[in-house]
């Protein structure tokens, strides 16, 4: 029986080997060509064959070298952290960039397991007041600073 | 309760005009009821390359006439198809000014296999700005003076010749340019004309279709030398250089600019517009400053400035097709 | 000759060096900081939005605001490189990499103070280099062709592999993912388009901020978060403690010599040439250093040479610019965008038609300089205080500041989508013990070394020898194999010594 005796590589190759077969799959379509004559498919081909090569070698290595295990995976923080920053995308037109401050600060407080919803409240409010003065009056970027537009 | 207030405002319109109409408000209704809201200009490149700066110098002489912020908007990526898009579903207002080449939103039809949008349907000529060519240049130590003689050379060079290009116009120029000569050259394909800068002087390129703004620099500088324009007639800004069709391959591949709105703005908003682009445009200083990006100051009236547009949105599917360029999407 | 330096730098200069135009240098010092310091706002953004303040002015004093808006922005970047480990630009990548390990163990002040003072001596470097050599440099950078430039490329892909302080086949697969990332967009060569699924926002490719700052600070905050106690920095601000020691001194002035020549002469190459030179900087310190295990932990050679390198590649990329009237690189494109505006057309014509102009933009340069170092040297207090601003508020300001900076990019939905696409990979990729810095080397740096690939053989009709034929391109190639033996040889060694050891 096989035991990952390095999960970092293991892991790794086989992130490896799913992005080098991601590369050979949606660039199938791509014409080739030849060597002296190359089209647009024969460098991503290439280098997807390559990367597919190393993550068996990495991950070979994973299952007969010692390595260090995974870090634990949080999901608590990545998922609050990235819903705040796709909320942020959604909102900006529809709210403002004022609003979507104070919606950006409540959002990624909860990536933390203890939240002060007042502190975060008055956080939001001092990035939204900083974010319109600098970016909307200050720089006169294109951004909706109030309800949106 | 935003619809709401506008929904107001909207019933109480005519009461304002009755105002004015009875001589209670200073000046004309119109002028008073537009611009008032800030005005955005959208510019299809990134902030700080050659094309932005165009956009931005309008903007720039914008702001005093109108007395409104005027923003510019970047909306770069997918060769401005992502600005086009924008525009053509944005509110016709009058507020969102596209100020573009208006031969690639025509050409943008053509060049992708799923248009965003019926440009020749979503989009009103406000006012034009200029016109240019695309340049056939050489190394300014070649020994070819005239196209006559780069044809000649070419054909005795056979498939051994190249060429370089690094933009659609430049393309469909160098397949007319072989059409006509049936020279054989083997087109290279930059991302950029500077790229191809150093090939070109170091005699590995044979000659390229390059846009203006590089080619009269690098001809300033002695590196290249420009053999002929694409456009129809000669330009003013560089009225020593013949034009494609004089040296018997005839075509005419003017690129021209204009502040474009969406299809279904009001009539006097375009007039309104259309009047402060044609002070900024006949200025002295857009006159040199346009001069300088290799084109000509062009004032023409909207509605001949939307059969252009209209008339170059059918002829470049033709050239796409000669230039057998692939449609993206 | 030489006579001529110092009297074209004294035309320069006497232009210049007016009270007002110093002003101007400071204000746009000031304001290029504050804005480059925002972490998620690159120095490209930063300079772009602060371009229209410049408009106004006359030409001379305009340029040399935008010359202090360019090294505050840059060196705000460098800031917020080090004191959050959010790179804004390319070059600032390796900055991060010890510059925040030493912030890390409280040595934050020292770190900024050596990249500013190795800045500031690697700019005046530039400068005079500009003045002296300029000319005879651009023709030098004339000679590179497409073979040239791909063996370049080869050679920079190359010395990203020494980047990485972990495994060095990881390293490898993380460069070949950032080449096929780099690929994915328009093709130049055949104008078709490769990997954009009809999502119009990556038919140009996928934009450098979103995958940077997704993979390098989106992840750092949620790996900020997943500690157990949050960062917060031993944080002194007494002089002694954000000063360098003598010994940091020791340490680190040769590696800004060494960095200031390498910038120096890479950042005259027009396309990547100045990005190589902070990780080439980079690899060279690690490859001299008597401990190179310190690399990634703090070392200050590891701060102060790539800043070196990074700031005098700034000052000569000027040089295709001036000379040519090429613009090397995206800022280069805004200069030469702003110059325009101000009715100067960059190239070899402004030198002899308006020298006091000429000269005057490469003395406002040197200004600049000094003025990031008037301003910068008192500011490290205040920066290394921000540390000291508990994380819990910080981070929600950090994350709205990227949103800001990549939202901003065209104001379009899409790349916000595109950067939390990277914060998981990257995510997952740390998790896994991959290092994102030679994957960001191989994204830009990819498409470049494809289309020169395919140019070369293109204009050589399909023959590989002129990748040997060409005297610079044969030369960069065996420097590639040098520095191939550099990484292998090492490794070789060590695992015949734990071989041995079994």
């Amino acid at each position: 029986m096989l035991r990952v005796k390095s999960p970092q590589d293991f892991g790794a190759g086989i992130i490896f080997i799913v992005v080098g077969a991601a590369g050979l799959i949606f660039g199938r379509e791509l014409a080739v060509g030849t060597a002296s004559r190359m089209g647009p498919g024969y460098f991503p081909i290439l280098l997807s064959y390559l990367i597919i090569a190393i993550g068996l070698v990495v991950s070979a290595r994973g299952l007969t070298l010692e390595g260090p295990p995974v870090e634990r995976i949080h999901l608590r923080p990545i998922f609050f952290v990235l819903a705040a920053i796709l909320a942020a995308g959604f909102l900006l037109n529809m709210v403002g960039l004022a609003l979507t401050s104070v919606l950006v600060a409540i959002i990624a407080a909860y990536a933390r397991s203890q939240v002060n919803l007042l502190e975060t409240i008055l956080l939001g409010i001092g990035m939204g007041i900083f974010s319109v003065v600098v970016f909307v009056y200050g720089l006169g970027q294109p951004l909706p600073a109030w309800w949106g537009n | 309760m935003k619809i709401a207030l506008k929904s107001l405002l909207r019933s109480a319109a005519p009461a304002f005009a009755l105002a004015a109409a009875i001589g209670m408000a200073p000046g004309g209704a119109h002028a008073q009821a537009y611009p008032n809201q800030d005005i955005r200009v959208i510019c299809a490149f990134p902030p700080g390359s050659g094309a932005d700066v165009l956009v931005r110098y309008f903007a720039e002489k914008l702001r005093p006439i109108v007395n409104r912020t005027v923003i510019v908007d970047n909306k770069a990526g997918a060769g401005g198809n992502i600005a086009t898009e924008f525009v053509a579903r944005a509110k016709p207002d009058g507020y969102t000014i596209f100020v573009h080449a208006a031969t690639a939103v025509a050409a943008s039809m053509h060049l992708y296999k799923n248009p965003p949008v019926d440009v020749g349907k979503a989009f009103q000529m406000a006012a034009t700005i200029n016109r240019q060519p695309f340049m056939l240049v050489v190394d300014a130590k070649s020994p070819y003076k005239t196209v006559a003689d780069l044809t000649e050379a070419m054909k005795k060079k056979g498939d051994q010749a190249s060429y370089a290009t690094a933009a659609p116009t430049g393309k469909i120029m160098g397949e007319i340019y072989k059409n006509v000569t049936g020279i054989k050259a083997v087109e290279v394909s930059y991302k950029t004309a500077p790229d191809s800068l150093n090939e070109l002087t170091s005699g590995k390129l044979d000659y390229g279709m390059h846009d203006p703004v590089f080619a009269l620099a690098q001809q300033r500088e002695g590196r290249l030398r420009i053999l002929a324009v694409s456009t129809g007639k000669r330009l003013a800004a560089s009225p020593d250089l013949p034009t494609m069709t004089e040296s018997g391959i005839p075509m005419d591949l003017t690129g021209w600019w204009a502040a474009m709105v969406p299809a279904g703005t009001p009539q006097p908003v375009i007039d309104q517009i259309n009047k402060w682009f044609v002070q900024i445009v006949s200025s002295e200083e857009t006159k040199k400053f346009l001069n300088s990006f290799g084109g000509d100051p062009n004032i023409m009236p909207i509605d001949e400035a939307q059969k252009q547009f209209l008339k170059d949105v059918k002829d470049w599917g033709d050239y796409v097709k000669l230039a057998k360029i692939e449609p993206q999407g | 000759m030489e006579f001529d330096v110092i009297q074209n730098l004294a035309t320069g200069f006497t232009a210049a060096f007016t009270l007002k135009n110093l002003g101007f240098a400071l204000l746009g010092c000031f304001l290029g900081t504050l804005i480059g310091v925002l972490p998620g706002i690159g120095p490209i953004p930063a300079i772009a939005m602060l371009l229209p303040i410049t408009f106004q002015l006359e030409p001379l004093s305009s340029l040399i605001m935008l010359a202090g808006l360019y090294y505050g922005a840059q060196y705000g970047g460098s800031t917020t490189s080090i004191l959050v480990n959010i790179p804004g630009e390319a070059s600032s990548i390796v900055t991060c990499i010890d510059g925040h390990q030493m912030a890390k163990q409280g040595r934050a002040g020292a770190a900024l103070a050596v990249a500013a003072i190795g800045s500031f001596f690697a700019g005046c470097v530039g400068t005079v280099f500009i003045a002296a050599f300029g000319p005879p440099l651009s023709a030098l950078a004339q000679q590179f062709n497409s073979p040239d430039y791909f063996s370049l490329m080869v050679l920079g892909l190359t010395t990203a592999v020494v980047l990485a302080h972990g495994s060095v086949i990881k390293a490898v697969a993380m460069v070949l993912i950032g080449l096929l990332l780099g690929l994915v967009g328009t093709d130049t060569n055949s104008g078709l388009t490769r990997y954009t699924f009809n999502v119009s926002a990556i038919w140009e490719g996928i934009d450098f901020l979103p995958l940077v700052i997704g993979m390098f600070g989106i992840v750092e905050i949620v790996r900020n978060l997943e500690a157990t106690s949050l960062p917060r920095a031993a944080v002194s601000t007494r002089f002694r403690d954000v000063w360098p020691t003598r010994k940091d001194f020791h340490e680190s002035w040769r590696a800004v010599l060494r960095g200031t020549g390498l910038g120096s002469i890479l950042g005259i190459l027009p396309g990547g040439g100045a990005v190589l030179a902070s990780f080439a900087a980079y690899t060279v310190e690690k490859k001299v250093a008597k401990d190179p295990s310190r690399f990634g932990r703090g070392a200050i050679e590891g701060v102060a040479g790539p800043e070196a390198a990074n700031n005098a590649a700034a000052q000569t990329s000027f040089i295709p610019l001036l000379t040519l009237g090429l613009p090397s690189n995206a800022i280069m494109a805004l200069m030469m965008g702003a110059m325009i505006i101000q009715g100067i057309e960059p190239g070899a014509a402004v030198m002899t038609k308006r020298p006091d102009l000429f000269w005057g933009m490469v003395a406002s340069m040197w200004i600049g300089n000094l003025m990031l170092l008037v301003l910068n040297l008192p500011l490290i207090g205040i920066w290394v205080k921000l540390l000291s601003v508990p994380y819990r508020l910080l981070y929600p300001a950090i994350l709205m500041f990227c949103i800001i900076g990549v939202y901003g990019l065209n104001t379009n939905i899409a790349q916000l989508v595109i950067m939390v696409i990277f914060a998981g990979f990257g995510y997952l990729l740390y998790k896994f013990g991959c290092e994102p810095a030679p994957l960001v080397l191989g994204f830009i740096l990819g498409p470049v070394m494809e289309e020169n690939l395919r140019r070369s053989l293109v204009i050589s009709r399909g023959d590989p020898m002129v990748f040997l034929e060409r005297p610079i391109s044969a030369v960069l190639l065996a420097m590639t194999v040098g520095v191939i033996a550099l990484i292998i040889l090492p490794q070789f060694r060590k695992t015949r010594e734990e071989a041995f050891q079994e």
